[in-house]
């Protein structure tokens, strides 16, 4: 009796928390080993029991998964579409890679609803990585019609508009580009976002171009590297579809991990990536044996303000 | 140098307009002299014209130092035509204004009853009257004409009245006649108002000058709901509203915002009103109050019924348009937009940034994008970078970018975009794009511009975008 009433209990408050209440049960009760420590190889392994939770069931439309299996797995069936999930590049130089990632999500997600996405980008970021190239996101698979684009100057002003956007249920999501660790970000504030997210279902994309890990109420926070493309079948020497080394770095469901992928803009779906031998040898002359044909790689590189 | 404006302390003492200022401190060797600002005059006078608005919206100015107010249908708001002129006179007098107002039938009378006559109401119908003991100069005759009348004995415009029209007009040409005309009222005179006149008003006059910005909230959305009846009686909707504050001192604060969609639900045009304030770069000032506020509709479109709707889509729908109205009164309206494809091959022109609401300039088919790669950013403008090409129009296998070294791994190109030659532009080049990955997998797309050998000797490299 009184299991009884501490597991209802314990549902209610995963359930006031947002969070499938499942795994927290499955790790009290089930002594087998955790199937989250399995080899990413072994995604023909049964769902695991909690997938099927009453809760999850209810919240069925409001999860947006990956679509491969090993990594929905660890989210409990995708990524919950209100919430705010965070996706961080540590380098200007991946910004190309980490927004690849939140588009490809959310162009998953535009697959399944029709209203409009809001992206709202700080002006520094816009100097750093560039604007959204409309031709570019039509080849990556995403229809640009879709995107509302705000372009404000500071920090503060993006976090207000990314607020107001998941206030507003005309978005499917609204997605909020944030470059370094401006202070303006704190535990408020994306506690807010995040609570604005559940409330409304609008989902809450943070994109953090060259920032470092900070707390914040994400519901899953990922660290996004580009990883050499995979060869098309076509074209030898070509460059393949887009891959990427996701990081799962913190999950509210207390899961982590790391999974290559690649995305597939024909068919909009991610899948694993196979790990391929040595690139084929390209039409490139041999290194110079007596000099180096290129420096060597200097420290970790940062980006420097510029002057103007 | 010469003296141009006087104060009434230096007229008392005898200086005239046009002295020269050596004879001027000779009579007054004290005499205080300032340099004169006509920039700054004619500031002043455009607050002046702002503060005028309380009266009429059709204000004109008349440099350097009149204003001309078009009271049609305005007076029996303050009484009639001798309270506004009192009530006008007597608050430009405690701003520390020396004032000559008079009002008549035409702009020509008015201004010849204020600056050369007694000022104060001229009587319908009585202007040549009133006109005839004044000198020429106040029908603003050009100095010649001035001159060659006098020189033929005509001095006062009541001697003109009495002249025969036609030699008048063949001696002296058909300009006096028309600003004899325009006075009389005989010819139709337009002034040319600052602003366009709101298609509907609505304002409010305090006893006691309101300063919490409460009161103004509150006060806003009385004149919203008083702006939504009228809206509401037309089939009409708001895309521009003006909010304008008279402060008690004489300043005129002027507060727009513009919206996507037509708006009159009074809760809508507060919300972007607050956003505005919220996202001013400078504070209103209220100083000791403000004693009029005034709401205008400077521009509406037909409400379109189907928006009204309460099916779940239209609203979503409104939803979306309330929160890019909010967000561009509070961050300007050009801080929102939308992508739209181009009818260009030049990559930055291919695509562009327009208004969230504005209607596509033509219909584009749905496959307007180019299917070929593209980045998925671009870069607003092409970063040069440093690269090293094995042969001169041959792929990079190196390049510098932001002081870092990236290491080509492969390389797919190039795809060779031309210049548009059609349009005469002799420094563009033609470009070779490059899609490369470095060992890393950082995805980029170079450029290459000016064909080696033909366009240029040495070309120069670009990264223009960056790839997922």
């Amino acid at each position: 009796m009184a299991e009884k009433s501490l597991s209802h209990l314990r549902r209610r408050i995963a359930e006031i928390e947002g969070r499938p209440a499942a795994t927290m049960e499955r790790q009290e009760s089930d002594p087998r080993p955790d199937p989250e420590s399995d080899s990413e190889g072994r995604e023909a392994s049964p769902e695991p029991a909690f997938a099927a939770h009453p809760l999850l069931a209810r919240n069925g439309g409001a999860l947006l998964p990956f679509g491969i299996a090993h990594i929905d797995r660890r989210l409990g069936g995708g990524l919950a579409r209100k919430a705010l999930h965070e996706f961080r590049s540590p380098q200007t130089r991946d910004a190309g890679a980490v927004t690849g990632l939140a588009l490809a999500l959310l162009a998953r997600l535009a697959a399944a609803d029709r209203r409009p996405i809001l992206w709202v980008m700080e002006r520094s970021a816009i100097r750093e990585a560039g604007l959204p190239y409309g031709a570019g996101l039509a080849a990556f698979g995403f229809d640009p019609g879709r995107l509302v684009i705000v372009r404000v100057r500071k920090p503060a002003d993006a976090l207000w508009v990314m607020e107001e956007a998941l206030r507003c249920r005309g978005l499917a999501a609204a997605l909020g580009e944030i470059r370094g660790e401006p202070h303006d970000l704190d535990l408020t504030s994306s506690r807010r976002l995040a609570l604005r997210a559940h409330e409304t279902g609008v989902m809450g994309v943070l994109l953090r171009q060259a920032g470092d890990a900070m707390p914040g109420a994400a519901a899953t926070r990922w660290l996004v590297a580009p990883l050499p493309a995979s060869v098309t079948d076509d074209f030898a020497a070509g460059i393949g579809r887009p891959a990427w080394r996701l990081t799962l770095e913190r999950s509210r469901i207390g899961t982590s991990g790391t999974f290559d992928v690649e995305w597939d803009n024909d068919r909009r779906s991610f899948a694993p990536l196979k790990r391929i031998g040595p690139a084929l040898p390209l039409s490139r002359p041999a290194p110079a044996f007596d000099r180096p044909a290129f420096p060597a790689d200097a420290g970790a590189v940062v980006a420097l303000r510029r002057a103007s | 140098m010469r003296l141009l404006a006087l104060d009434e302390e230096a007229e008392r003492l005898g200086l005239q307009r046009g002295m020269t200022l050596a004879d001027a401190r000779a009579m007054i060797p004290h005499l205080a002299v300032e340099d004169i600002d006509e920039a700054a005059d004619a500031n002043l006078l455009e607050a002046v014209a702002d503060w005028a608005e309380r009266y009429t919206p059709l204000v004109a100015l008349d440099p350097p130092n009149g204003l001309v107010l078009d009271i049609t249908g305005a007076a029996h708001l303050l009484g009639g035509e001798a309270p506004l002129l009192a009530d006008l006179g007597g608050r430009l007098l405690m701003q520390g204004f020396a004032v000559e107002a008079a009002i008549a039938d035409t702009p020509a009378a008015a201004y010849a009853a204020a600056r050369y006559g007694n000022g104060g109401i001229v009587a319908p119908g009585s202007s040549a009257g009133m006109l005839s003991p004044l000198s020429l100069a106040a029908l603003r005759l050009s100095h010649d004409v001035v001159a060659a009348l006098d020189r033929v004995g005509l001095k006062r415009i009541g001697q003109l009245l009495a002249a025969p029209r036609a030699p008048l007009a063949a001696r002296f040409g058909r300009g006096l006649l028309y600003r004899l005309d325009c006075a009389l009222g005989i010819e139709e005179e337009a002034i040319s108002p600052r602003r366009p006149v709101a298609a509907l008003v609505a304002e409010r006059r305090f006893a006691e000058p309101v300063s919490r910005e409460e009161d103004i909230a509150a006060t806003l959305a009385s004149l919203a709901a008083a702006l939504a009846g009228k809206l509401e009686e037309i089939g009409e909707g708001a895309r521009l509203l003006e909010l304008a504050l008279f402060r008690v001192d004489g300043a005129v604060r002027h507060i727009a915002v513009s919206t996507s969609r037509p708006v009159r639900a009074p809760r809508l045009v507060g919300d972007l009103f607050r956003e505005k304030f919220a996202g001013l770069a400078e504070e209103i000032d209220a100083g000791f109050g403000f004693d009029m506020i005034r709401l205008s509709v400077l521009a509406s479109a037909p409400v379109d019924p189907a928006q009204v709707d309460l099916a779940g889509d239209a609203l979503a729908e409104s939803d979306l348009d309330a929160l890019i109205d909010r967000v561009g009164a509070r961050l300007g309206g050009k801080s929102v937009s939308r992508i739209a494809a181009c009818d260009s091959h030049i990559p930055e022109q291919a695509a562009r940034m327009i208004e969230p609401n504005a209607p596509p300039a033509r219909p584009l088919p749905a496959d307007a994008w180019h299917i070929d790669p593209r980045p998925l950013r671009l870069f607003e403008k092409p970063e040069p970078v440093e690269a090293i090409a094995e042969v001169p129009d041959g792929p990079p296998i190196g390049f510098r970018w932001r002081r870092a070294l990236y290491r080509v791994a492969r390389a797919e190109g190039p795809e060779r975009i031309g210049a548009e030659w059609w349009q005469d532009h002799p420094d563009q080049f033609t470009r070779d794009y490059f899609r490369v990955e470095d060992a890393a997998g950082h995805r980029f797309w170079l450029f290459r511009e000016g064909l080696f050998g033909h366009e240029t000797g040495a070309p120069r490299w670009y990264l223009h975008g960056v790839f997922a």
